[in-house]
């Protein structure tokens, strides 16, 4: 009853605060351009480490995003009054 | 003399809790079972599996219209009967806590039959079995499951007969006064009377129910479709499409043996400075990082 309407209000306001955002979505052209690198990267797979390079940018992508999501998290925290 | 709004209903209370305190029966949170006080066991002749209400079971098996309750159970001819009470054991299996044989039983339960256990249905609570038969050979343990709902027995060896279960409570004192368990679907200790009905009311407060948690499940695909995370949703896509063995655009002119003595041992190097470079970056990236 209580956690229902406490998670049915959290899930209202999200909700409410996606809505703002604009629906976005990429052309096919995103997914052929991807494809068509893909065949030129293979084609230099005897010399270039392909695959730990995609590796190494997937974890360079990922600890950025969480680096900026802990940013943000503390930014809103330091709004709240008391404190800094 | 007047009094206080609050102490009148202050003083219903306290009438009111000596009222239901008095009413409620002797046996209530014993152990013991008493049938001829019974609520719901019943069953009639069915011919395939039929539900009966309150997430009860009859299975086929004829039941020439007996109960368990005041009256004999009319079972028709001299027949043996046997009724058994299982408790859930754990989410799979029960095991015969008690029973009966031959005869109508009013009291408390024997406790001389020999224990037996087998799979039952993942939300029952208490099983009953009510079996009876021309012959005592009557291969009542034959249980099986049919499917996580209900169970059934050997029926061609069982003329007469037929299996029910509950997820009621099992003490009669229980099945008078307690509602049954707002949404204890995972556990139902017993607590007594009154215990149970705080039990249930915090239950009723405080356990989300499935669907108010699953309903953020779609929270991720509504935001997997907005800028600016769709973008970057729809770039890991293509991404997670990469392959090395993606056929190539193009094919330099090479031999086996400068890729095995050159190629090779320098796409291992630099495998190995990239990983090295990557390391010292995270490195730095943790140790300069600033909250």
């Amino acid at each position: 009853m209580l956690s229902d309407f406490f998670l049915y209000t959290i899930y209202n306001a999200v909700s409410a605060f996606f809505s703002l955002f604009p629906v976005a979505y990429l052309t096919d052209s995103v997914a052929s351009s991807v494809s068509t690198a893909n065949g030129y990267l293979s084609a230099l797979n005897f010399i270039v480490p392909v695959a730990p390079l995609v590796s190494i940018i997937g974890l360079f992508l990922s600890i950025e995003v969480i680096i900026l999501t802990i940013k943000i998290i503390n930014w809103f925290i330091r709004k709240i009054p008391t404190i800094n | 003399m007047q009094y206080k709004t609050s102490t009148l209903i202050v003083s219903s209370l306290i009438l009111g809790f000596i009222a239901l305190f008095f009413s409620l029966p002797a046996s209530a949170g014993s152990d013991n079972l008493y049938l001829d006080n019974h609520f719901g066991f019943y069953c009639e002749q069915v011919a395939s599996s039929t539900y009966l209400s309150g997430g009860r079971y009859l299975l086929n098996g004829a039941c020439t219209s007996h109960y368990l309750g005041t009256a004999l159970p009319d079972i028709g001819g001299s027949n043996y009967y046997y009724v058994a009470i299982w408790q859930k054991t754990s989410a799979t299996t029960a095991t015969l806590i008690n029973g009966h044989q031959i005869g109508y039983h009013s009291g408390t339960f024997d406790s001389t039959q020999p224990s037996d256990s087998f799979s039952v249905g993942t939300t029952s609570k208490v099983l009953m079995a009510t079996i009876s038969n021309t012959s005592q050979s009557c291969n009542y343990f034959t249980n099986y499951i049919t499917n996580n709902s209900y169970i059934g027995f050997n029926s061609s060896a069982c003329n007469w007969g037929t299996l029910m279960w509950t997820d009621l409570p099992l003490w009669t004192g229980e099945w008078n006064f307690m509602p049954p368990p707002a949404t204890a679907s995972t556990t139902n200790a017993d607590f007594g009377i009154f215990g149970n009905y705080i039990r249930d009311v915090l239950l009723w407060l405080f356990k989300p129910s499935t669907a108010s948690v699953e309903i953020f499940s779609g929270l991720k695909t509504t935001l997997e479709t907005k800028a600016p995370f769709a973008y970057f949703v729809s770039v890991k896509n293509s991404l997670s499409g990469f392959s090395t063995t993606t056929a190539p655009n193009f094919v330099l002119a090479s031999s086996t043996g400068i890729t095995n003595s050159i190629f090779t041992p320098l796409k291992t190097g630099l495998t190995w400075l990239l990983w090295i470079i990557f390391g010292f970056w995270l490195i730095r990236k943790i140790s300069n990082f600033n909250f």
